[in-house]
């Protein structure tokens, strides 16, 4: 990420990055059991944000308490706790809470529910969809897992080798993908009922990101790859209200015109 | 070899020690046919400064010092070399047995090595040596090992227990090998880089104790070791409170450091060599591994620093 | 209740070490004892009264069997007494040894506290500094220091700051003219006269703890919790404080080994500075054979080893809320 709103995150000193951190981007991380420090009470690590932002402490612990309370979380028994004192759920809660704790507009949740077992992950995503509408905020979510988070996104930006392959509306990329990584991706979610055999998994392995392919980086592995892919690598195309939009030859006419 | 040279010459500090090491060896293996004879006294030559005849100047006795220190090479190469052996002997059979023969045989040696450990080595190594006596080489060597095997087997132990718990070494039993098959083809390589560096270490540590045990004066005396140099120069001759007898202080002095200087920098050496982890990282960076991946793609942390992100 | 245990552990070892000292002197070839009576009779004295003698010395009678032997050292060991000094003849081994101890205790303290500051600095300089010549050089430096061994530190200092330039005394741990004390003066001199012994044990002691600094930094550096403190807008002084807390406290498990290095380093800076302590005790106990203090010297330095680990580990239990005592 470089910009938030107007601002260069590259050309803001330690202090301004500081405080757009938590004050206006928030992080909950993949493993987070591991993002508390382990020394200290989860009391003292709240204090510790609050004071650092200029909060004050009985305020701080008043929201902590709340937001507690959101996350299904026995806030006397939590904040007096130690990390390896929390189950794996409650840590990914109490890390949760740690990111709403001062009203940030924006949280990235970098595979928030990974580390979890199928219950906590649907009681996360429970609390999560919740404080989305409450709290008013965004969310960003970054998964592996299509099917885990379609409930609740409102867009999927669908990535591959670091670079964005298709964009649009939860709906639009589930039940129509366009970009043969997609619809890999796709198929290979199990599906509850019906065919298992139906499911396959893309061949190859993931790019190797120091060597990435000539063109387009997917073209190894893609099935429907022709003689341009190993060339060029395409341009994301957007439609006109650039709320869709993918990535690929097969899309593209030849002098590169938007054929959506 | 060629790995070799590429390890030496990414720092210089390591050319010196392997030329350092090397120039000990030397001394060691072909000091006596250089001076085959013992420096003869001259009594009135006493304490002289440096010159062509005199490389190092002469001591108490006029005694060239120059072929002492280097008799002493020898001597002290010998017996840290077969105590280093004997350390790291010792430290590997020990964790071997604790980590392979189950959980009885590990509680008692492991409780036995955490005695061992408490116990200041140096203190200890002084009564072996003067209860036992330190007739020969060998038995002073093995004295000396005393100090140094606790760590070794405690660190072998643990490492045996992570290795069998993995699949290859499973499989190998599994297939019905024997416990020594499986002890000499699939674990001990994978110990070997450990128990290499390690021995350089014992080194040090048996070459402190040993010139130490001159140096207090408790076992009898070598005419040949930079020990029994340093406790003259300290003690007997008064050399210490003359400026004037500068070299025959000094020069027990700088071989001992130059020595264990050689040593600690070829260490180095010896854990690149032996740990192929450690080669061919670039900024420590290894693309295999989807944490790591991770983890570069979302910022690296450097301490004070800014956040970097690789991807925009 | 596991601190009670851990003190038993303790005692037991204490138990053990002690009579491994008593069996390895006297089953070894030429057992200092009877040579020590049969000499006394040769002398002329009476086998009654070389008995009474080398008792008085060893608490036990020289011609017993050895277990019987063990037996009344054992009852005179629980009773605080063992034995008297061969060299300083009639002085109790005991009122050596705690006339030694302090000074090696507060000299040892003293150079353990100051290298473990040392060390852990120059660890997070090296640690943040990852790949450049300070950190090499750091390293290098850390190493080498800690390979010389510490009577070659030990002389070379006492050479130069007392011999060339005469900055610091040579000997003793206090002037002549001052009465040990909670007075000034004393602690004036105490503190000059231990300049040259803590400069040896500091500069053989920082380079095993920056080296370990350095590696435990390195891991804390990377793990998840030093980034989300970053990703939330923390103070750079905080961070440095988590990072720090969270490096030193593994290097408490050092602390075992290095005590031992620290007493044994004692034998050869405490006589090369002819410095009153334990370490020069049991030094001159060693080259005038005189064994019933260096057993004794061997039974009291181990068992302060051990109880100072009892300590550390009650010590790290207590700031490390994972670890329970």
């Amino acid at each position: 990420m470089r910009y938030f709103g107007q601002d260069n995150l590259y050309d803001m000193s330690y202090d301004q990055q500081r405080r757009l951190f938590w004050e206006k981007v928030a992080m909950v991380f993949q493993a987070a059991q591991n993002t508390l420090n382990p020394l200290l009470r989860i009391r003292q690590q709240i204090l510790d944000i609050a004071q650092d932002h200029d909060i004050d402490f009985q305020q701080a612990m008043n929201s902590a308490k709340q937001l507690c309370e959101i996350m299904y979380l026995d806030s006397e028994r939590v904040l007096n706790a130690y990390p390896h004192e929390l189950s794996g759920g409650m840590k990914q809660r109490v890390s949760i809470a740690l990111a709403l704790l001062l009203n940030p507009s924006l949280v990235v949740l970098d595979e928030p529910t990974t580390a979890l077992d199928v219950i906590s992950q649907a009681s996360v995503l429970r609390i999560l969809n919740d404080v989305r509408k409450s709290h008013n905020l965004s969310l960003i979510f970054i998964t592996h897992d299509i099917s885990v988070i379609s409930e609740i996104v409102d867009r999927i930006i669908v990535m591959y080798a670091g670079r964005i392959v298709e964009t649009g509306p939860v709906r639009d990329v589930i039940l129509h993908p366009r970009h043969p990584y997609t619809q890999g991706l796709l198929a290979s979610i199990p599906p509850l009922r019906g065919n298992l055999s139906r499911t396959r998994a893309l061949r190859g392995q993931p790019a190797d990101l120091l060597h990435l392919p000539h063109g387009c980086a997917f073209h190894e592995r893609c099935p429907r790859a022709f003689s341009r892919c190993r060339q060029e690598a395409p341009r994301l195309l957007t439609d006109d209200h650039g709320q869709t939009g993918v990535a690929c030859h097969l899309y593209a006419s030849d002098s590169g015109e938007n054929v959506l | 070899m060629r790995t070799f040279w590429h390890i030496l010459r990414k720092r210089k500090m390591r050319i010196v020690g392997v030329v350092l090491l090397l120039m000990f060896v030397f001394m060691a293996i072909f000091g006596p046919i250089i001076y085959p004879h013992q420096p003869a006294i001259h009594p009135n030559e006493i304490y002289l400064p440096p010159s062509w005849h005199h490389l190092l100047g002469t001591d108490y006795a006029g005694r060239n010092i120059l072929p002492q220190i280097v008799l002493g090479a020898r001597n002290v190469l010998f017996v840290a070399a077969l105590a280093a052996l004997f350390t790291v002997g010792i430290g590997t059979l020990i964790g071997l047995a604790a980590g392979y023969l189950g959980p009885i045989v590990d509680s008692i040696l492991m409780r036995f090595t955490d005695m061992v450990l408490t116990i200041p080595s140096i203190v200890l190594i002084l009564i072996l040596a003067i209860t036992i006596g330190m007739s020969n080489d060998v038995i002073m060597a093995g004295i000396l090992s005393f100090a140094g095997w606790g760590g070794m087997a405690r660190a072998i132990r643990s490492m045996v227990l992570s290795i069998r718990e993995r699949s290859f070494v499973e499989v190998s039993q599994g297939l019905g090998m024997s416990r020594t098959y499986v002890i000499v083809k699939e674990i001990l390589p994978n110990l070997l880089p450990y128990i290499v560096v390690h021995l350089m270490l014992a080194l040090t540590g048996a070459v402190y104790g040993e010139v130490g045990l001159f140096f207090l004066g408790v076992v009898p005396f070598k005419a040949d070791n930079w020990g029994v140099m340093l406790n003259f120069a300290t003690g007997g001759s008064g050399a210490m409170y003359s400026t004037r007898s500068l070299m025959f202080l000094i020069s027990p002095i700088l071989a001992i450091v130059l020595l264990q200087t050689g040593i600690v920098l070829c260490t180095d050496v010896v854990n690149e060599l032996v740990d192929p982890r450690l080669r061919n990282t670039v900024g420590g960076y290894q693309a295999n591994g989807r944490r790591r991946q991770r983890r570069t793609s979302v910022g690296r942390i450097s301490v004070g620093g800014r956040v970097r992100s690789s991807s925009n | 209740m596991k601190l009670i245990r851990r003190i038993a552990v303790s005692l037991v070892l204490i138990f053990v070490v002690s009579s491994i000292t008593f069996f390895l002197v006297r089953l070894m070839p030429g057992n200092p004892y009877s040579v020590m009576y049969h000499k006394l009779v040769m002398q002329g004295m009476t086998p009654l009264q070389a008995e009474d003698q080398v008792k008085g010395i060893m608490n036990a009678m020289p011609n017993e069997p050895v277990f019987v032997q063990y037996i009344q050292w054992l009852t005179q060991l629980v009773h605080g007494n063992l034995g008297t000094s061969i060299e300083e003849t009639g002085v109790p081994v005991t009122e050596l040894i705690f006339n030694a101890l302090p000074w090696t205790l507060v000299t040892v303290s003293i150079g353990l506290f100051v290298s473990f500051l040392i060390g852990i600095v120059l660890g997070v300089i090296s640690a943040s500094r990852r790949d450049t010549w300070v950190s090499s050089v750091i390293d290098n430096v850390g190493s080498i220091a800690h390979a010389i061994p510490v009577y070659v530190t030990a002389v070379a200092l006492l050479y130069l700051f007392n011999v060339v330039w005469h900055v610091f005394p040579s000997s003793g741990a206090y002037g002549i003219m001052e009465t040990p004390g909670l007075n000034w003066p004393f602690l004036a001199s105490f503190a000059y006269h231990i300049v040259l012994p803590e400069g040896t044990y500091i500069l053989a002691g920082f380079g095993s703890w920056e080296l370990a600094m350095k590696s435990t930094t390195i891991m804390v550096m990377n793990d998840d919790f030093m980034m989300a403190a970053r990703i939330r807008g923390l103070t750079r002084q905080r961070i440095m404080n988590y990072l720090g807390w969270n490096s030193i406290l593994p290097l408490f498990t050092l602390f075992m080994l290095s005590l031992g290095t620290m007493f044994g380093g004692s034998v050869f800076i405490e006589s090369t500075y002819a410095f009153p302590g334990i370490g020069n005790l049991l030094a001159t106990a060693v080259t005038t054979r005189d064994y019933p203090v260096m057993e004794g010297c061997f039974m009291l330095t181990t068992a302060t080893i051990i109880f100072a680990n009892v300590l550390a580990d009650f010590l790290y239990a207590v700031l490390d809320p994972r670890i329970t005592m």
